[in-house]
């Protein structure tokens, strides 16, 4: 299956941002307290320790991070090919898509991570933005879950989770039962970062002046800036919901300020998107801003109803009339609010499924195509299907679109060296990048050699047929080594620092000019059957090879000059003319090939 | 057939430059392909075939009929249909010698700007395309891929409509 992974380096990305913005909102919590005078003694006197206090803030939500980090790469592992899958399949209806996404991101944790699969997909042409709309709304009701879970009194059984999880992983012999562990376990330490958290804010009860502070985050404008700044650094809405949870259990927050931050939260999480999304093809970026848009309509659309959204929560939510107080916050408050996520989710998601045309067209709108260039899929020119019954005539017009490929490949040796030895990687990516044309060419070419071989052919037709193969898979072949090879050459040259020398530079260059006169004259070979220049590519092989003898001779004697980095300079160089020499005995072979069908 | 024009040359001011029809494999775009071919036949033009990778928004999975086609690039599955669409053209219009000379574009992004993108840049004497005809709601919600061609395009364009076919058609 092509294309269907999420690329470990973006995941990567993903967990040091997550580690950065954890690392910045604690410096800037520390600062902030040490430097504020209303928190330096509380009016009554009462000393804070706001170095444990930060401590088992931020201590608890670095274990609620690596919990939930724990538990997803334990689901990844067990389920997560199979969530790709259905996310794959199940979105040819938008409510099917909607259900998949709510499901799938209910089971990996992350509406970020689902919409960050979505721009994936989108972006390889594997999926529309029209079933990846329907999926992202759906993707925000399945996010709600781990506030349900949380949201439960369940914190005194962490440690029980976390000694089960560990057993499990330490005796199972079957990996699949260590993953469940190592799943348990996550959940475990998540339930006990909260717990650490909310113990760390117990002596905030008493503290005015950030019961105050609270207060103003009850403006709900405050709360919604506060909380989607707090997402967008720790990449994770879950993490805020799990600190507006904990906040909640000791009663330090009223569902207003919770339901504000909440939505909050939803707008953060859109960053993670907006960030997979950079360079990405138009069609994708149009995925992270339909996840933006949707967000950030929902909250605009409920902002000024928050008091009756949340007297509609308090009659649907658990009750305890016999508590009153800070104790009945914190008894009711924690469910109520993630009554409210899901809540408001689920009817704004399913509020927008009548309007996914007009909304997906407006982000269309909002982001136009590239020009037409970008954007060209090369198609072949010569395979026609109607001269299939006609054998002869069909492999004719195969040799032309394979010339025509040897063209592509030659286009894309002749610019490949000047950019290995002196391109930037922008560069370097646009040269791979036409390696895209060659592969979909061949995949062309070899479907319809397939489709002739099933006909009826005579002995030479059958030669020929093989011959054909051979070469579109040598001509491809060149193209791969020009793709992975010396593009990756050139990046080592980047990554190494090394600046080729003039001399050399002339001299790899004269050598690299003499292999795309030998693949030009091989094109034509292969479109026009010349015997001439067959010759001509033959009587090549001397000449190359002595000036690859030079080449390396030269090589050499630099390598005892006292050049800075002369030895990964002397690799490079050498390697380049390794590749080339080997780029020219495959065309010689093609070459051959195509006359001997002559 | 020849080599023909490739989709890099620089536009040329050329009247005699092929008919480009515009295919999303509607029944209207089939008329206009019927057409363009009879066209391209009487005036002895070179014929350009066009598919925008571009799924409707009220139509998700519309590149994906067979399943075996869902781990497939749209695009891919998308050439694969306009080639086969062009052969049976071919098969159907068998003394129409631009229809094996055909270039067959595929690309992806928004119909109206790629269509007359694309136009230009096969320097194009005239777009052929389907018209839906939708009128009401659907044509505001949806909005008209010709009537946005007709806009953009600076060479004539021909809208044609499916046989049996009126204004009054809901079809979106």
């Amino acid at each position: 299956m092509r294309n269907l992974t999420v690329s470990p380096v973006l995941a990567w990305h993903a967990k040091q941002r997550s580690l950065i913005g954890l690392a910045v909102l604690f410096l800037v919590f520390l600062i902030w307290i040490v430097t504020t005078p209303a928190f330096a003694a509380s009016p009554g006197g009462n000393a804070i320790d706001w170095m444990g206090m930060s401590l088992q803030l931020f201590g608890g939500l670095a274990l609620f991070l690596f919990g939930m980090e724990q538990m997803a790469s334990s689901l990844k592992q067990v389920a997560g090919e199979r969530m790709k899958d259905i996310l794959g399949r199940l979105t040819g209806n938008r409510f099917v898509g909607m259900i998949t996404g709510a499901f799938v991101t209910a089971i990996i944790q992350s509406s970020s991570v689902t919409t960050v699969i979505l721009v994936g997909f989108v972006a390889t042409g594997l999926m529309s933005l029209a079933q990846a709309v329907g999926v992202i709304f759906g993707a925000n009701i399945g996010t709600t879950i781990t506030a349900q879970i949380v949201a439960f009194k369940v914190t005194k059984f962490a440690l029980l989770f976390v000694t089960l999880g560990f057993g499990m992983m330490f005796a199972a012999k079957k990996n699949k039962i260590k993953q469940y562990g190592s799943l348990i376990m996550g959940l475990g330490l998540i339930f006990y970062g909260m717990a650490v958290m909310s113990v760390g804010m117990k002596p905030l009860r008493s503290f005015e002046p950030f019961i105050e502070l609270m207060g103003s985050v009850s403006n709900p404008l405050i709360g919604i800036a506060v909380a989607a700044a707090f997402t967008a650094l720790v990449q994770s809405s879950s993490a805020t919901l799990g600190v507006i949870i904990a906040l909640a259990m000791q009663g330090l927050i009223s569902l207003e300020g919770g339901i504000a931050m909440a939505l909050g939260a939803n707008v953060g999480t859109c960053v993670t998107a907006g960030l997979a999304a950079i360079g990405q093809p138009r069609e994708a970026v149009r995925v992270a801003v339909a996840h933006v848009l949707f967000n950030v309509i929902g909250v605009l659309l409920i902002v000024g109803f928050i008091p009756y959204f949340a007297d509609l929560i308090r009659s649907v939510s658990p009750n305890y009339g016999d508590m009153s107080g800070q104790a009945r916050l914190a008894a009711e408050t924690p469910r109520q609010i993630a009554n409210a996520h899901s809540i408001f989710n689920a009817i704004i998601a399913i509020g927008f499924m009548p309007f996914l045309s007009p909304f997906a067209r407006l982000c269309e709108r909002l982001v136009p195509d590239q020009p037409l260039e970008k954007s060209l899929v090369i198609k072949a020119k010569y395979l026609d299907p109607t001269l299939l019954e006609t054998p002869v005539f069909a492999l004719d017009r195969a040799r032309f679109e394979i010339g025509r490929m040897a063209g592509l490949v030659n286009e894309m040796l002749k610019q490949s060296l000047p950019t290995v030895m002196t391109g930037t990687a922008e560069e370097l990516e646009e040269i791979a990048d036409m390696d895209a044309d060659v592969d979909a060419l061949y995949a062309e070419i070899i479907d319809y050699l397939g489709r002739v071989s099933v006909k009826e052919l005579s002995d030479s037709e059958t030669k020929q047929l093989m011959r054909l193969f051979e070469m579109a898979q040598r001509i491809e072949d060149i193209g791969d080594t020009i793709e992975t090879g010396m593009v990756m050459l050139g990046l080592r040259r980047i990554a190494d620092g090394i600046v080729i020398s003039p001399t050399t530079l002339e001299k790899i260059m004269e050598f690299h000019a003499q292999v795309v006169h030998a693949m030009e004259l091989t094109a034509d070979v292969i479109k026009k059957q010349d015997g001439k220049k067959l010759k001509q590519v033959k009587g090549m092989k001397q000449d190359i090879a002595r000036m690859a003898e030079a080449a390396a001779r030269h090589e050499v004697s630099r390598l005892t000059a006292d050049a800075p980095n002369r030895v990964n300079t002397y690799t490079r160089e050498v390697e380049i003319i390794d590749y080339l020499s080997r780029i020219f005995k495959r065309c010689r072979r093609v070459a051959k090939t195509a006359m001997a069908s002559a | 057939m020849g080599e023909g024009h490739t989709l890099g040359d620089t536009p040329e001011e050329d009247r005699s430059g092929p008919i480009l029809v515009a295919i999303d494999f509607s029944d209207d775009s089939e008329a206009a392909a019927s057409w363009a071919v009879k066209q391209a036949s009487a005036l002895r033009a070179p014929l350009c075939f066009i598919h925008v990778v571009h799924e409707p928004v009220d139509q998700p999975g519309f590149y994906r009929e067979n399943p075996s086609d869902i781990t497939r690039p749209m695009s891919e599955v998308a050439a694969e249909m306009l080639n086969k669409y062009i052969a049976s053209l071919a098969y159907n219009f068998p003394r129409i010698m631009a229809l094996k000379a055909a270039e067959a574009i595929v690309v992806r992004g928004l119909p109206p700007t790629r269509i007359v993108e694309a136009a230009e840049k096969v320097g194009a004497s005239q777009i052929v395309m389907g018209c839906r005809g939708l009128t009401g709601m659907p044509r505001l919600m949806v909005g008209s891929q010709t009537e946005r061609v007709l806009q953009l395009s600076p060479i004539p364009v021909t809208a044609v409509k499916a046989p049996g076919k009126n204004g009054d058609n809901q079809d979106a």
